[in-house]
């Protein structure tokens, strides 16, 4: 009896997690812009994937940077964008282990430097170090504000600022912002 | 405007003030064929001149040769090109009197170096590339040793250059403002980096087909690991690509990515 309740509560616990909107806009991030990007006939599993601590090349930004990112999307929510920018002043809160089906390896700065070991480490490993960032939302939750980038070595990678909204119980990425490329 | 007849311009040279020494319609110190005209600010290289000096000679001398266009750099930095009487941009050329290298990378250069855009250059111990949420989008990051690197690893069959300054330099502009802030294909819906090169490579590839078959083409836009990892490729033609994709070391015509440390 008391097992099939842990059980019942361990179950719980888990759709609350999964439920919750920053996983699910992980998620959609994952599935969008990483996973369709797999190269074709190769044998790794693309469901190995490496995420950065922090997002190193992310720019630290600003409150008063919104009206530049207000001009590039006109919906968007000052109360998203200052929630981001408050959430991003400490480091990244991403719990890779939510994640059924991917293994997510978590790596710091000094570790990313070092590719070789990378591959060593992790041969079914896609190359490719993902950023991501905390996510703001307005007071309504229904619009999100997040960073995305990756880097496969020297002269390839990039990053992007997405904004989120949400429709019928479904987050939908309405805009992309560029944030960097190389 | 310039006289011919009496040999002097007759109107006042916009920029006459960088040249003091001379008079206002001293246009190219009365001298246009070996002097250059400032024709304005809208390439700048002083960020990477301040920050590695050999690293921005290289750059200037690849869009040389590259253009065929003579280029000058005043002290504040700004890039201009030799013009002749009629200002038509002066073209280098080789001993059979043929023009020197791209006419796709000597429109580019000449239409940067004419807009209304400032264009900067600067160093940086980062990725080589461009910040386009920061306040200025049209400012491009050299690392000079990622450009080293990568001509050190170009296969011998190759021009060096292929993926050096100057063919970087015009897969950066388009990810500047100036440029209509490109993305690659990472993150573009609907295209796979390891199948297309994407909208950035369009210019450097024409430009490449037009200074010769040793140039090669980038074929896409991520590397591909083979040997388990142990090297990344970037394929510079369809058949290294065929190779690739099958898992083979290519013989040919490859950039192996230099990850560094």
């Amino acid at each position: 009896m008391g097992n099939t309740i842990l059980i019942i509560l361990m179950l719980c616990l888990n759709v609350a997690v999964y439920s919750q909107p920053e996983n699910k806009i992980y998620k959609k991030i994952i599935h969008d812009y990483v996973l369709k990007q797999s190269q074709p006939n190769f044998k790794y599993s693309s469901t190995k994937l490496i995420v950065l601590e922090d997002p190193i090349n992310m720019r630290k930004l600003n409150t008063n940077e919104f009206s530049r990112f207000k001009e590039k999307y006109k919906k968007l929510d000052e109360y998203t964008f200052i929630d981001f920018v408050k959430k991003n002043q400490v480091g990244l809160n991403f719990d890779s282990s939510s994640f059924s089906g991917i293994d997510i390896v978590m790596v710091n700065k000094e570790q990313s430097k070092n590719w070789n070991q990378l591959y060593s480490l992790y041969p079914n490993w896609n190359g490719s170090i993902l950023e991501l960032s905390n996510i703001g939302f307005n007071k309504e939750r229904d619009q999100a504000f997040v960073y995305y980038g990756f880097s496969s070595g020297p002269g390839v990678g990039g990053g992007i600022y997405i904004v989120f909204e949400k429709k019928r119980e479904e987050w939908k990425p309405k805009k992309v912002i560029p944030a960097w490329a190389t | 405007m310039y006289d011919p007849q009496i040999g002097r311009f007759t109107t006042v040279d916009a920029f006459a003030e960088k040249y003091i020494s001379m008079t206002p319609y001293q246009y190219g110190a009365n001298n246009p064929i070996l002097f250059i005209d400032v024709n304005g600010d809208s390439l700048n290289v002083a960020q990477l001149r301040d920050y590695d000096a050999n690293a921005n000679n290289a750059l200037t001398s690849d869009l040389q040769s590259k253009s065929g266009l003579t280029l000058t750099t005043d002290e504040n930095g700004n890039v201009t090109y030799a013009k002749d009487a009629k200002g038509k941009a002066l073209i280098s050329r080789d001993e059979n009197g043929k023009k020197i290298g791209s006419r796709a990378a000597r429109n580019a250069l000449t239409k940067i170096i004419n807009s209304e855009t400032t264009i900067s250059v600067g160093g940086t111990d980062g990725l080589t590339g461009v910040t386009m949420d920061g306040p200025n989008p049209n400012l491009i990051l050299f690392n000079p040793e990622q450009t080293q690197s990568t001509m050190n690893n170009t296969s011998s069959d190759l021009n060096k250059t292929t993926d050096g300054y100057a063919l970087t330099f015009f897969h950066e502009v388009g990810h500047t403002g100036y440029g209509g802030a490109g993305q690659d294909p990472p993150f573009v819906p609907g295209q796979n980096a390891y199948e297309t090169a994407g909208r950035q490579e369009i210019l450097p590839n024409r430009i490449r087909r037009q200074l010769g078959s040793e140039y090669g083409q980038r074929t896409t836009y991520n590397s591909y690991p083979v040997q388990s990892g142990q090297q990344n490729y970037f394929p510079w033609s369809q058949k290294s690509l065929r190779q690739l994709k099958a898992g083979i070391v290519p013989t040919q015509t490859y950039i192996i990515q230099p990850w560094g440390k």
